[in-house]
C-alpha cells in the first residue's frame, strides 16, 4: 500500500524531527535513569559480592552495610566457637569526611583486623600504618593520585592504593590499617562486624543460623543475602524517584509525539474526508495515524538506544561515580514506554477520524 | 414531484434509482430541508448534468447518492445497494466499488505523488504492490499524464490535478462518477478539455456519469439535463434543451 503514513510525516520534515528528537529525548531519559539505577544496584551489592567472606556478622537489624552496628568484642571469639567456623575477622567502618586540598570527600572508612601481608584473603589492599587505600572512582572524582596526602579526622594519610573495589551507595570506600582505624573510629571493646568464612564442607546457611542462635544480639547472614540487603536499601530511596523519572519522560514523550501527529492529522483533515469518500473505513484512517506514531516512536527508539551509551560514556568521564548498566531488560522497557506514547498519541487523533464526516469533501 | 429519468426504475439498465429522497439539516427553528422528495433514475452510460442556483441543493444530492449522507427520508439504490439501509462501513465498500468522485477542489493527497495519489484508490480496493503502480501508471498515461507520475499536487497545475483525480475516480472502474463543479477552479479552456477528457473516457467505458455544475457549457457533453431548485428537481430534458433550464422554467420534462 501507498505509503500514506510515511509521506504524511516527510511532509514537514522539521516538525518531523523535533517529534522524533522528543520521544529520542525520553528513550534516553528512561533508559539513563534505569541505567544508573541499576549500575548503582549492581554496585552496592558488589562490594560484598566480591569479598570472599561466607557470612557477614553485625549488629541484629543492622543488616547492611548503610546502617550503624557496633558489636561487643567478647562475641567474636563466641562466633569463632561456633562448630564450622573457620576464620573470623573484625571490621570497623564508619561513613565521614575524608579531607584533601580543601575538599571534602564523602567516604566509608573501613579497617580490617588482619595484616597488611592477609589483605589478599580479603580480596582487599591492607595498607601499612599511615597509609590509606581509596576506590578508583572517588580517586578520578577529585582527582586523588598515589602519593598524595589524604586527612581524616585531623589525622593525615599517605595514598598508597587507588583501587577497583566499587563505591557504597555513592560514597566512596577508604581502608587503613587496623590500628589506624582504631584509633580513628574505634570504641574501645567494641567493633563494627564479624567477616567469618567457614571451614571446607560446612554448610553456611546452617553456619550462619547457628551463629545468630548461639551469640546473642548479632544478626548472622550469608554473603548473598547480605548484598540482597545492602541493595534493598538502594531500592527503597531510589524506587519512587526513578517512578517519578519515568512518568516524567513519557508524559514529555506523549506529548511531544501526541502533538505532532494531531497536528498532522487536523491540517490534513480533509484529505481524510477524501480517504473515507473514495472507501476507506475508520479502520485504515486509524491504522494511518497509528503507523504515523509508530513510525515517530520506533525512529525515536533506534537512535535513543545508541545515544544513551555515548550519554552514559561521557557522563562518566565528567562524573566518575555516574555508575551505569544498560540491561536488554531496560531496552525492553523503554521500548515499551515509546509504543505506550504511541498509543496515547494517537488516541485524541483517532478520535476525531471516528467523527470525520466523508461528505464535508464536497463543501469547498 | 418530478421523476427525472425513467418513471419506473426498474430497468436493467439502471445504474442510480431514487425514489422520495429527501434530506434535512438542523433541528426546529433552523431546520432546512436541503432535498426535498427527489425521485431520479439514472440509466448506465449517461452523462446526467444537474444545474441549479447555489444553494438548491445539488451537492447535498450527490453526497446522498454517492452514499456520503444517508438520507432523512425516502430511498437510494446505488447498483443495486440501498444505500439508506447500509451501515457506515458497508457504504464504504460500495462507494469504494461502485463510485469515482470527481471535486471541485480536486481533493489530492498533498503530500502523494500522482502516481500514488491513484494508487491508493487501487489499495483500496484490494489491489497493491506492481499491479497497482502499473495500473496507475497506465491510466495517467491514457490521461496525458505520463510525464508527471512523480509530481506532487503543488507542482502540478490546476487542469493536470483534475486530471490526476480524474485518473483516481477511474482506477476501479466504477459504475457511477460522480463530479463536483469539476471545472470550477479551471479556465475556460483547461475546464473544457477536462470534462471532455472526463465524459470521453467513461462513453468509451460505458460509464455513467452525473456533474453538478453552474458551467452552460458542460451542457455540450450530457446526455440529459436536471433542473434543480431549493432542493426539488424542477426538470429534466434530454441535451440540446437545455436553454430553457437556465432561466428555471420549472417544466417537469421527463425523458
Amino acid at each position: 500500500m501507498v505509503p500514506v503514513a510515511r509521506k504524511n510525516l516527510l511532509a514537514d520534515k522539521v516538525r518531523l524531527l523535533v517529534s522524533i528528537g522528543g520521544v529520542t529525548f525520553a528513550v534516553i531519559l528512561v533508559l539513563v535513569v534505569r541505567s544508573l539505577y541499576e549500575g548503582y544496584y549492581q554496585e552496592i551489592g558488589a562490594f560484598v559480592e566480591t569479598m570472599p567472606v561466607d557470612i557477614w556478622v553485625t549488629q541484629q537489624s543492622a543488616g547492611g552495610l548503610l546502617y550503624t552496628s557496633v558489636l561487643p568484642a567478647s562475641s567474636g571469639p563466641q562466633v569463632a566457637a561456633v562448630p564450622g567456623v573457620r576464620r573470623v575477622v573484625a571490621m570497623d567502618r564508619q561513613r565521614l569526611m575524608l579531607e584533601h586540598d580543601g575538599r571534602s570527600i564523602d567516604a566509608f572508612l573501613m579497617a580490617f583486623n588482619v595484616p597488611s601481608t592477609a589483605g589478599g584473603a580479603l580480596g582487599l589492599p591492607i595498607p601499612e600504618p599511615g597509609q590509606v587505600a581509596i576506590d578508583g572512582s572517588t580517586a578520578a572524582k577529585y582527582g586523588l593520585k598515589v602519593g598524595d596526602t589524604i586527612t581524616a579526622r585531623g589525622v593525615s594519610f599517605r595514598l598508597s592504593t587507588v583501587t577497583s573495589m566499587p563505591m557504597v551507595a555513592l560514597s566512596g570506600i577508604a581502608i587503613v590499617s587496623w590500628d589506624d582505624g582504631q584509633a580513628l573510629l574505634g570504641v574501645p571493646g567494641y567493633v563494627s562486624s564479624w567477616l567469618v568464612n567457614v571451614a571446607a564442607g560446612a554448610d553456611v546457611s546452617r553456619v550462619a543460623g547457628t551463629i545468630g542462635a548461639q551469640v546473642p544480639g548479632v544478626a548472622a547472614v550469608p554473603r548473598e543475602q547480605f548484598a540482597s540487603a545492602n541493595r534493598s536499601q538502594l531500592s527503597g530511596t531510589f524506587i519512587p524517584i526513578i517512578t517519578v523519572l519515568l512518568g516524567v519522560a513519557f508524559i514529555v514523550g506523549s506529548a511531544v509525539v501526541g502533538i505532532t501527529i494531531y497536528t498532522a492529522t487536523t491540517e490534513r483533515w480533509r484529505e481524510f474526508g477524501v480517504l473515507k469518500a473514495i472507501g476507506a473505513s475508520t479502520g485504515t484512517l486509524f491504522r494511518i495515524v497509528l503507523q504515523q506514531s509508530v513510525l515517530v516512536c520506533a525512529t525515536g527508539f533506534a537512535i535513543g538506544v545508541p545515544l544513551t551509551y555515548l550519554v552514559n560514556h561521557f557522563a562518566r568521564r565528567l562524573v566518575p561515580e555516574f555508575i551505569t548498566l544498560v540491561r536488554w531488560q531496560d531496552a525492553l522497557l523503554a521500548l515499551g514506554v515509546v509504543l505506550g506514547m504511541a498509543l496515547v498519541a494517537s488516541v485524541i487523533p483517532v478520535r476525531r477520524l471516528a467523527r470525520i464526516d466523508p461528505a464535508e469533501v464536497f463543501r469547498g | 414531484m418530478a421523476d427525472a429519468g425513467s418513471a419506473s426504475g426498474s430497468r436493467s439498465g439502471s445504474v442510480l434509482l431514487t425514489r422520495g429522497l429527501s434530506r434535512s439539516f438542523g433541528v426546529g427553528s433552523t431546520r432546512v430541508q436541503a432535498v426535498v422528495d427527489v425521485d431520479l433514475t439514472v440509466e448506465r452510460g449517461e452523462v446526467v448534468l444537474i444545474m441549479g442556483p447555489s444553494g438548491s441543493g445539488k451537492t447535498t444530492l450527490l453526497s446522498l447518492v454517492g452514499g456520503l449522507l444517508r438520507p432523512s427520508a425516502g430511498t437510494v439504490s446505488l447498483a443495486g445497494h440501498d444505500l439508506a439501509a447500509l451501515g457506515e462501513a458497508a457504504r464504504a465498500r460500495v462507494r469504494r466499488d461502485n463510485v469515482g468522485f470527481v471535486f471541485q477542489d480536486f481533493n489530492l493527497l498533498s503530500a502523494l505523488t500522482a502516481r500514488e495519489n491513484v494508487e491508493i484508490a487501487l489499495n483500496l480496493a484490494g489491489r497493491s504492490g506492481r499491479s497497482a503502480r502499473e495500473a496507475a501508471c497506465r491510466l495517467l498515461d491514457e490521461l496525458g499524464m505520463g510525464a508527471r507520475l512523480d509530481f506532487t499536487p503543488g507542482q502540478l497545475s490546476g487542469g493536470e490535478q483534475q486530471r490526476v483525480a480524474i485518473a483516481r475516480a477511474l482506477a476501479n472502474r466504477p459504475l457511477l462518477i460522480l463530479a463536483d463543479e469539476p471545472t470550477a477552479n479551471l479556465d475556460s479552456r483547461h475546464g473544457k478539455a477536462v470534462v471532455d477528457l472526463l465524459v470521453g473516457i467513461t462513453r468509451d467505458q460505458g460509464r455513467t456519469v452525473v456533474i453538478v455544475s453552474h458551467d452552460y457549457r458542460l451542457a455540450d457533453v450530457a446526455t440529459r439535463i436536471v433542473w434543480m431548485e431549493d432542493g426539488r428537481l424542477q426538470a429534466s430534458a434530454p441535451a440540446g434543451v437545455s436553454a430553457p433550464f437556465a432561466h428555471g422554467s420549472g417544466a417537469a420534462a421527463d425523458r
